[in-house]
């Protein structure tokens, strides 16, 4: 599905003493299947941005189209729209409604009247898909599982509708390292096996610059940069002025431009392709 | 001195909320302290604890009386309260907002409240248990500055954390497992040889990822870089030299 947003623009609060404008005249297209990092500091409208997507917030100038989908306050088939696009919310116990496991994965499918046996494979399978065991866990409370579990349940009740965009708010933050990844490598594989478009909230530019194809920077409201990986390090400033803060990685290889005799390229950035290129590095050394 | 642990069971540990048997960790705290298991209300006023969630610290009505609560709490004079409550509002910025409900802020503001809440009391020790979990990175880094200026007017400082990157600034890293101490030491020790550190299911900073990875390859010449500075240099040095 393509997601394209003309000159849109969104008030919080409109009409009100505290009103604020949270998105001011965006115009952005994404193509089926992309992976796009949505960055930017807190207020900036990432996540304004990305309820639009869901038919949360409607824009209050210029248009939003979804697939076939045109996102206005009036549009009746809405409810399927968000069955397109799965929502993972930045604190999953916001989402999380269920009695138990089971019951809060299937909630979103519970309108479109399912037989209980295809209901309980499919839960199954969701199950299995992020990790969790079947068995041990779907008669448990989600609300007494741990926040990685939870989010893992949060993810599944997502991706039950079997959506075609997947919408992912800063889904690691206050995870453990090991479980930042394992959901991380998680969402790769939908994406790569899926085809599944991701929009992927986060302030870790390191996480952006390891999974996504494209970063959108957004700051008050506005696209201030919107390139690929490898266009990062000669927008740095923007970035900087977006408050996003640099990883290791590029602080590394600014520093090692500086002094090493052949230099990094840009699009070395993956973290992988830099072992890689500093071995090639030493190797040529040797030789020379 | 600045300590950083992986751990959620001993950071209960120095106020005295949680007791422990006979442990080295019981005669750490009441060394440190100088004071005995009794005097639960002196070490919890001498230790203050920035929790990992700060909706369970946030009491106040306001973000005033929030910060006020525990001043009050510890009988501190209302003319002293005043002026303690400008210092911290103004140090964290808080002071345009000092009469909004702790609930109407953003996560990243709300932990920020509750460390003005504890620094308002002027502990001895702080304990910050993943603080810097919901902050941006921004304000991430401003907290990790606050935390280096507190320590270097003499505040002890526990930072409980699993951000790898944030290591490099303290004294000594002792990392917890199955409630028991794996490894300790000073960052350069704990970074020296990692394996010890994955088994604990912790992934070691960018730099000494990449030095690992180069020596695994027979590079061994990077061997003593941690830092990426270190790294950069290392790494010249070799590449031009041969």
């Amino acid at each position: 599905m393509q997601i394209s947003f003309e000159n849109v623009s969104y008030w919080h609060a409109r009409g009100n003493p505290f009103e604020h404008r949270a998105l001011n005249r965006i115009s952005l297209d994404i193509p089926p299947g992309q992976f796009v990092a949505v960055m930017g500091s807190a207020g900036s409208g990432k996540t304004t941005f990305a309820q639009m997507v869901n038919g949360l917030v409607f824009p209050h100038q210029g248009e939003v189209k979804v697939g076939s989908y045109r996102i206005i306050r009036k549009q009746k088939d809405l409810h399927f729209l968000r069955s397109d696009v799965g929502y993972v919310f930045q604190y999953p116990e916001h989402q999380v409604v269920g009695e138990n496991v089971f019951e809060d994965i299937s909630y979103g499918l519970q309108r479109f009247h399912h037989e209980e046996k295809h209901l309980s494979s499919l839960v199954r399978q969701m199950m299995e898909f992020v990790g969790l065991s079947y068995e041990e866990i779907k008669n448990r409370s989600p609300f007494r599982l741990s926040r990685g579990q939870m989010r893992r349940v949060a993810l599944a009740g997502a991706l039950i509708t079997n959506p075609k965009i997947l919408i992912l708010d800063e889904p690691t933050v206050a995870l453990d390292p090991k479980g930042r990844i394992d959901l991380l490598s998680l969402i790769k594989r939908l994406h790569e096996q899926e085809r599944i478009t991701i929009i992927y909230i986060t302030h870790r530019l390191e996480e952006a610059l390891e999974y996504a194809e494209r970063i959108v920077v957004l700051e008050q409201g506005k696209v201030s940069a919107d390139m690929k990986p490898c266009g990062v390090l000669a927008r740095l400033q923007d970035l900087c002025r977006a408050g996003i803060v640099m990883t290791p990685q590029l602080h590394f290889m600014r520093e090692a431009n500086k002094i090493l005799p052949i230099r990094i390229p840009d699009h070395v950035m993956k973290e992988q392709q830099l072992i890689d290129h500093i071995i090639n590095l030493f190797q040529k050394s040797w030789e020379e | 001195m600045r300590i950083c642990c992986f751990t959620h069971s001993l950071r209960l540990i120095p106020i005295g909320v949680m007791l422990v048997g006979n442990s080295p960790l019981k005669l750490l705290r009441l060394e440190l302290l100088g004071c005995c298991e009794n005097d639960l209300w002196e070490i919890r006023r001498m230790v203050g604890i920035v929790f990992q969630n700060p909706d369970l610290q946030l009491v106040g009505n306001t973000i005033e009386d929030d910060i006020a609560f525990s001043l009050e709490n510890i009988g501190v004079s209302p003319v002293e309260i005043d002026k303690r409550l400008t210092v911290v509002m103004d140090q964290f910025q808080l002071y345009p907002l000092k009469n909004q409900s702790p609930h109407t802020l953003s996560p990243g503001q709300k932990q920020k409240l509750a460390i003005a809440g504890v620094l308002a009391m002027k502990p001895k020790v702080v304990i910050f248990d993943e603080a810097s979990s919901m902050q941006s990175p921004k304000d991430a880094q401003e907290l990790y500055r606050m935390m280096s200026d507190l320590h270097k007017q003499g505040t002890t400082i526990v930072q409980i954390t699993h951000e790898m990157e944030d290591l490099y600034g303290c004294e000594r890293i002792i990392v917890l497992q199955d409630g028991m101490v794996k490894l300790e030491g000073k960052p350069s020790e704990i970074f020296a040889n990692t394996s010890m550190m994955k088994e604990a299911g912790l992934i070691p900073p960018f730099a000494v990822r990449i030095r690992d990875a180069l020596t695994e390859s027979g590079y061994e010449e990077i061997r003593d870089a941690i830092t990426p500075d270190q790294l950069v240099k290392q790494i010249c040095k070799s590449a031009l030299k041969t």
